[in-house]
């Protein structure tokens, strides 16, 4: 019953971890159930030692992702809550991000940029667990991070990215 | 603008907006970002992005979950679908197992026997040497009766007229009903019709109805000195049983099944 408790704490993240990456209610909540079961009936596969938040997760990207390669290869899949962002947020206040620009920017981010920022910023995990969560390096994680966040800052209509590469 | 240390990389701003920097470095990076502007901007655009992706999708977090998304009853659900799932691997093996006792108790009443055309062959054979050798009571009904055709037609359930082989020098000289071959249940009764020629030599025509796979077969088979010419098709099996050459027999096997096979003129009967 215990790991049932503890899934439990994570389906609110899960679900709007899933909402930020499809952007469509039914969808998103399909793919926290089908985690959620999965996750279940391998419980067996679970190890203690590691996070049971990014085991979760990682389940729930690899559903995700195979429903990207099957929607593809249907072809298309039209079905976007557009109305996520306007009614219930302030409007943009000066030195703000306008957030339904910030929103068509997040949709258009490369995918694999897409599930790492979120993970990091809208789910607060530390770079070794969402590394985990992604099955790729921290040094991976943290250059997606980086290119993520050129890619928001150059669609948001800032200005380029100042050249801190000499920084490096 | 101040030097850039070395250890300042944009990890280390990341993990500064990210709140994941270790204390020991927070100070070191704003004493960093203190006297480098660029930096600061960008440091200052990361916070924002962070602001407004809270901002728009951070209140998901807060809606009631919906029921299909109860940890409990999934786990519910899981557990049932996985019972009910042993109980349909139990419910198999026991089918399974039944299957087999009853296969093998039933392997005899299983197993065929043998194939239709070599029982009618079989039983057209037995017919004839049963009734050629008779004198007086060789058919049933003689050839000059009234309706023997019809009758014939219909107890077999096939519309058919006894062939003409006066060209072969043989002459119809009557018929008999027979159960048909095995559980005559399954094929129903069978005419036999006799022939003999001027030196009394006798020939018989064994006709069922088709079998149930109506296939077109051809057999030719002897048994001792007699002959059995075998055909069958989807309206008709005719066995020929004569004590004469192959050749012989091939030949009126041929005259049998031209005229069996079109289709009776129900104006013309020649028995009537």
């Amino acid at each position: 019953m215990q790991f049932l408790d503890e899934i439990e704490t994570h389906v609110p993240a899960l679900r709007r971890y899933a909402r930020a990456l499809t952007r469509d209610t039914d969808r998103a909540d399909d793919l926290v159930q089908d985690c959620l079961e999965r996750a279940i009936r391998k419980q067996a596969l679970w190890q203690p030692t590691g996070s049971l938040k990014s085991w979760l997760f990682r389940i729930l990207l690899n559903l995700y992702r195979n429903e990207l390669r099957t929607n593809r290869r249907r072809g298309e899949h039209v079905a976007v809550d557009t109305l996520l962002v306007e009614p219930s947020i302030a409007p943009a206040q000066p030195g703000r991000i306008a957030l339904a620009e910030m929103s068509r920017a997040i949709d258009l981010l490369n995918v694999e940029q897409k599930e790492a920022l979120l993970l990091v910023v809208l789910d607060g995990m530390s770079y070794a667990e969402a590394a985990e969560a992604l099955s790729i390096p921290i040094g991976t994680l943290m250059s997606r991070l980086g290119r993520a966040r050129a890619a928001l800052r150059t669609a948001v209509g800032g200005t380029e990215e100042p050249r801190l590469r000499s920084v490096k | 603008m101040n030097r850039i240390p070395l250890s300042m990389t944009s990890d280390l701003l990341h993990a500064y907006v990210d709140g994941q920097l270790p204390a020991a470095q927070i100070a070191e990076v704003e004493t960093y970002l203190a006297n480098t502007p660029d930096a600061q901007a960008l440091v200052e655009g990361w916070r924002r992005q962070n602001e407004a992706i809270m901002a728009i999708f951070a209140p998901v977090a807060g809606e009631p979950i919906p029921p299909r998304l109860s940890v409990r009853q999934i786990d519910r659900d899981v557990v049932s679908h996985r019972a009910h799932r042993l109980r349909n691997w139990a419910a198999a093996i026991v089918l399974v197992l039944i299957g087999s006792a009853v296969g093998w108790t039933g392997r005899d009443y299983l197993t065929p026997v043998e194939a239709a055309p070599d029982r009618l062959i079989e039983e057209a054979v037995n017919a004839h040497t049963l009734y050629v050798r008779e004198k007086t009571h060789a058919v049933e009904v003689p050839a000059g009766a009234p309706n023997l055709m019809t009758w014939l037609s219909n107890r077999i359930a096939v519309a058919f007229d006894a062939p003409d082989l006066s060209a072969h020098g043989y002459r119809f000289i009557g018929g008999r009903l027979l159960p048909g071959y095995g559980d005559a249940a399954a094929q129903g009764p069978a005419a036999q019709l006799m022939y003999e020629n001027d030196s009394s030599q006798r020939l018989t025509l064994y006709v069922t109805a088709p079998l149930p796979d109506k296939k077109e077969v051809w057999e030719f088979k002897t048994v001792g000195a007699t002959e059995a010419y075998y055909w069958a098709n989807d309206a008709v099996t005719c066995t020929i049983v004569a004590s004469l050459p192959e050749a012989e027999v091939r030949l009126l096997g041929k005259a049998v099944f031209e005229q069996l096979t079109r289709r009776p003129d129900s104006t013309r009967n020649r028995n009537g």
